[in-house]
């Protein structure tokens, strides 16, 4: 089955300017040769610690910045190759929904008009625009008649509704969330989360989720990519991630998150020290001057992506220790 | 190191305006028209040969970047022409006249400056009381009154009906006040410094009391007040300093707009300085004069800017990397 | 009555809508009202306004009636015919008063008119592209902060003044005036242009921008329906300040001789009055406190629209 999405070793550099003359200094690898696939009707979640790239990479899937390298397919067709015709016809196929719905949405424009700009530009008729309009402010929740009002009359929630109905606005098979919850309150992220959910089952979405808390994920994905300063360390199916996380940098994050469940209550792996400037990231594997098991290997080469199993892909030196002894796996306790 | 090198950068760049400024202007002045066509435009009867003397004697004949390097060849060795109504060299002129413009625009900002930080020291520190909303009332209205009809309020009042200060000149013609140059020249200065002084004052009470409030808010003013030093050295040797910053730029905003309204302030004073000769020189169409007076105010202007630069490097040394 | 889909959302739904929370402009209004030097200004201006609408329904006289001249009437003091005297040429001084406004209004608003277009044009480029074409723009925007611009003036209007003689430009009506205007709006679009530059680059990395472009908006609805609009409130209180600014100017080269002689303004009426100060003062106080008037009108009003569109910055 061909992706819906297949991103192949896209690199996002900036180039860092100092001094009177401009003069570069450096390169900050936002993205660095990351590959992954979105297939049809699934959601993959991207996971990481804030500032190791994840939506500096959903911005440059959809083109809101351009990538230093690789490819990026979408539906078939290689979205970096396309003149401004075709990008725009791609544009009607996939789309975001933002992290913050108070910065997302125009505040001098009326709901109806935020929803509809995307009728307009596609050339739809008025009438098919304010039928469209109704249809997608119903089916996020809101009613026909909230197309009216201004952005600022709505709750935070309701105005997530609201980007959430300008993502789906002319039927896209690509969503990209970029941690659509996590500027609401905890008792309205549920609802949205719920809404995502039910609006992929009925128009058959693909979805990739963007988010930092590993519950959410659990709850929403059905596989789930970890980055770690702008690369993918590991990729598995949700069940297989929970259950056996292989990268130490998973395991930890794993650990971090606050759980209800008593077994895995005590297991803090809290990596030491900050996350590694993306300006001169360490040698080799990016993650060992953090890691509990880092080997001499692991400070002079960056271990490869490993299928360990159908699915599960990892990028560490003794990940294959891990895939033997699943049980050890998450027990640098007391380290 | 750095703020050698720092003074060294703005002063590159500070030629670089005026090198630019230069060019809008000559470009200006000549797509207006012909120069020697507006110069004759209003002094009918003149012979061809006439005409082309003149054309060559101010060197208006040639092309216009021709023209535009010579003048600029010559105002770098700081040769401005030949003044066509006071057949005087420029440069001279623009020493003399120009010594008169500073002689009321210097001492007015300087006790426009004392005046206002004492003002604003009373007004922001007993914030919100009655005190402080006239001075910035009182500030806020100064600040909208034309400068020119201040002036003219105060020679009506002092001059004509009180009868004390003179309304115009820089010198009186026969008798000088007691018999003095100087306490004459300085009896001539009250009005005019006197309507500058109102006029920058309201300006920068404005800024330097809500600078000066936003200081005294910060933390390391309750912790010079907490150590128990006394109020009036935590005011003065502590707040003043750091409110001292914004208010800096504006010196030297308010020094152009001075230099710049200089021929209003001059018209109403009738002071013989840069600004009345400027009115003089584009009544009668004096090219050399024009181009050279507008030179030097430009120049004047970002002189005082570079100042200002200057200045808050030694105020804050935070600025250096800027 | 709303039924929506979600029932979640209807407990959400029904907090929100019976109270209408206020908007962007209406929040401004809510502060701006509490201010009591923006409400002043606010006063201030709306009086020069409603003068310049009906000068010619409330002035006494008509602007150019020198009848007075030939009574022998003229610099007469105030009295019950002429409320506030008459001047040197037999005019009566509130008459010409009032006809001013509606000059200084023109300048002021046809002058910031002409600096908004170039300054949101230039800042906006500048802070849209970035990059180079920034430098270079707000590097050519310094150029024009350093001139000096009334001087400049000055000198353009009368040069101007000569060359137009005998050609069909002679033709437009206050040819003069004009001048005057687009001169100003010439010189006075730096400070815009800094501040458009600040907010299109503030604003062309916002969220709702990205959600626009993410559905494929075309580059000119981006700029003009979703950065302008949100740019306005902090460009529409250096263009109040700009108004006051524009008709001191236009008032200080009246009074330098160098004014519309056709047109009624109260720089002209300084101008010819100031000689005769001794003896008809009114014919110049009067003309003089009209100016006042007006830019502290102005000035408030900007001072109130900065409190009320940038609460944080002050106070």
């Amino acid at each position: 089955m061909t992706p819906l999405l297949d991103v192949a070793d896209l690199a996002v550099h900036f180039p860092v300017f100092r001094g009177p003359l401009r003069r570069k200094a450096g390169t900050v690898r936002a993205v660095d040769g990351v590959s992954l696939q979105v297939f049809r009707g699934e959601t993959l979640a991207l996971v990481g610690e804030s500032g190791c790239g994840k939506s500096t990479l959903a911005r440059a899937v959809l083109r809101l910045q351009e990538p230093s390298a690789g490819q990026l397919r979408f539906e078939g067709q290689d979205l970096l190759r396309l003149d401004r015709r075709a990008m725009k016809a791609a544009r009607r196929r996939m789309r975001m929904v933002f992290q913050d719905p108070h910065a997302s949405l125009n505040p001098r424009l009326r709901a109806g008009e935020i929803v509809g700009e995307a009728f307009d530009i596609h050339g739809c008729t008025r009438r098919e625009r304010d039928a469209g309009v109704a249809e997608l402010l119903t089916l996020v929740g809101l009613g026909p008649e909230h197309a009216a009002r201004f952005p600022h009359e709505f709750s935070g929630g309701q105005r997530q509704r609201i980007g959430i109905a300008r993502a789906l606005a002319l039927h896209p098979s690509l969503v990209v969330c970029d941690e659509p919850v996590s500027a609401l309150d905890v008792s309205v992220q549920a609802q949205i989360v719920n809404l995502l959910m039910e609006l992929q089952e009925r128009l058959g979405l693909s979805y990739l989720f963007i988010s930092h808390d590993l519950h959410l994920v659990e709850f929403i994905a059905d596989r789930v990519a970890v980055m770690y300063l702008g690369r993918i360390v590991e990729t598995a199916p949700i069940q297989s991630l929970y259950a056996a996380p292989l990268h130490p940098y998973t395991q930890a994050l794993l650990a971090a998150s606050p759980s209800i469940d008593p077994d895995r209550r005590h297991q803090h792996v809290v990596p030491d020290g900050e996350v590694p400037s993306p300006l001169s990231p360490p040698s080799g594997c990016a993650f060992h001057p953090r890691c509990p098991f880092a080997i001499a290997n692991c400070r002079a080469e960056m271990p490869p992506l490993l299928t360990l199993a159908p699915g599960h892909d990892v990028r560490c030196w003794r990940a294959g220790e891990w895939a033997a002894a699943p049980q050890r796996a998450a027990i640098p306790v007391g380290s | 190191m750095g703020t050698a090198r720092y003074i060294a950068r703005r002063l590159i760049f500070s030629a670089c305006l005026i090198l630019g400024v230069s060019v809008i202007l000559f470009a200006m002045i000549n797509a207006i028209g012909n120069p020697i066509e507006i110069l004759l435009a209003e002094r009918p009867g003149m012979t061809d040969e006439v005409i082309e003397s003149v054309s060559r004697y101010y060197g208006l004949d040639g092309s216009v970047t021709d023209r535009y390097f010579t003048w600029l060849w010559a105002i770098l060795r700081f040769d401005f022409g030949t003044s066509i109504i006071y057949n005087q060299p420029v440069s001279e002129m623009l020493v003399t006249y120009g010594l008169e413009t500073l002689k009321i625009q210097i001492p007015a900002i300087l006790i426009a400056l004392v005046v206002s930080v004492l003002i604003s020291v009373m007004a922001a520190t007993r914030q919100y009381s009655r005190l402080d909303f006239g001075v910035i009332a009182g500030a806020m209205l100064g600040h909208s009154l034309p400068g020119f009809f201040i002036g003219i309020l105060l020679i009506l009042v002092f001059s004509y009906w009180l009868g004390i200060l003179p309304s115009y000149g820089a010198y009186s013609t026969r008798n000088m006040l007691m018999n003095s140059t100087l306490i004459d020249g300085l009896w001539h200065m009250v009005l005019p410094v006197g309507m500058l002084v109102f006029f920058n004052t309201a300006t920068l009470t404005l800024l330097m009391r809500s600078s000066l409030v936003e200081v005294l808010r910060q933390d390391f003013i309750t912790a010079a007040r907490a150590s128990g030093l006394p109020e009036r050295r935590v005011v003065f040797g502590h707040a003043l300093r750091n409110a001292f910053i914004p208010v800096l730029t504006y010196l030297g905003i308010l020094f152009g707009v001075m230099l710049g309204t200089a021929p209003v302030t001059e018209t109403v004073f009738t002071w013989p300085g840069l600004g009345a000769l400027y009115i003089m020189a584009i009544q009668q169409l004096d090219y050399p004069l024009i181009m050279g007076e507008t030179m030097i105010i430009t120049f004047m202007l970002v002189g005082a800017t570079l100042l200002t630069d200057i200045a808050y490097v030694a105020i804050d040394p935070r600025i250096r990397l800027a | 009555m709303d039924t929506p889909i979600v029932p979640e959302a209807v407990a959400e739904a029904s907090i929100a809508v019976p109270l209408r929370p206020p908007g962007l402009w209406r929040q401004g209004w809510y502060r701006f009202r509490r201010n009591r030097g923006g409400m002043l200004g606010l006063g201030l201006v709306a009086l020069v306004v409603l003068v310049a609408l009906l000068c010619p329904f409330v002035a006494p006289f008509a602007p150019n009636d020198q009848s007075a001249m030939l009574r022998g009437a003229a610099r007469k003091a105030p009295d019950w015919v002429h409320l506030l005297g008459t001047d040197r040429n037999g005019y009566d001084v509130l008459t010409r008063v009032l006809y001013g406004a509606s000059t200084a209004l023109a300048v002021g608003l046809g002058a910031m008119a002409v600096a908004s277009v170039i300054g949101v044009i230039i800042g906006g480029i500048a802070g849209y592209a970035g990059g180079l074409t920034d430098e270079l723009l707000m590097r050519f925007a310094e150029f024009f902060m350093v001139i000096p611009v009334f001087v400049v003036i000055l000198a353009v209007v009368r040069l101007f003044g000569i060359v137009v003689v005998g050609t069909w430009l002679e033709s437009i009506p206050n040819l003069n005036l004009m001048t005057i205007i687009v001169l100003l709006g010439c010189f006075e679009w730096p400070p815009i242009a800094r501040m458009a530059r600040a907010e299109f680059l503030r604003l062309k990395h916002a969220e709702f921008v990205e959600a626009a472009i993410c559905i494929g908006t075309k580059k000119r609805d981006i700029l003009l329906r979703h950065i302008l609009p949100n740019a306005l409130p902090s460009l529409i209180v250096l263009v109040a300040l700009g108004i006051g600014g524009a008709i001191l100017a236009e008032t200080m080269v009246s009074f330098l001789g160098f004014g519309d002689p056709k047109a009624v303004s109260w720089g002209q009426q300084l101008h010819f009055n100031y000689e005769a100060l001794k003896v008809a003062p009114w014919a110049v106080l009067s003309p003089g406190a009209a100016i006042f008037v007006t830019v502290l009108g102005f000035n408030l009003l900007a001072d109130g629209l900065t409190d009320a569109f940038n609460p944080r910055l002050r106070r």
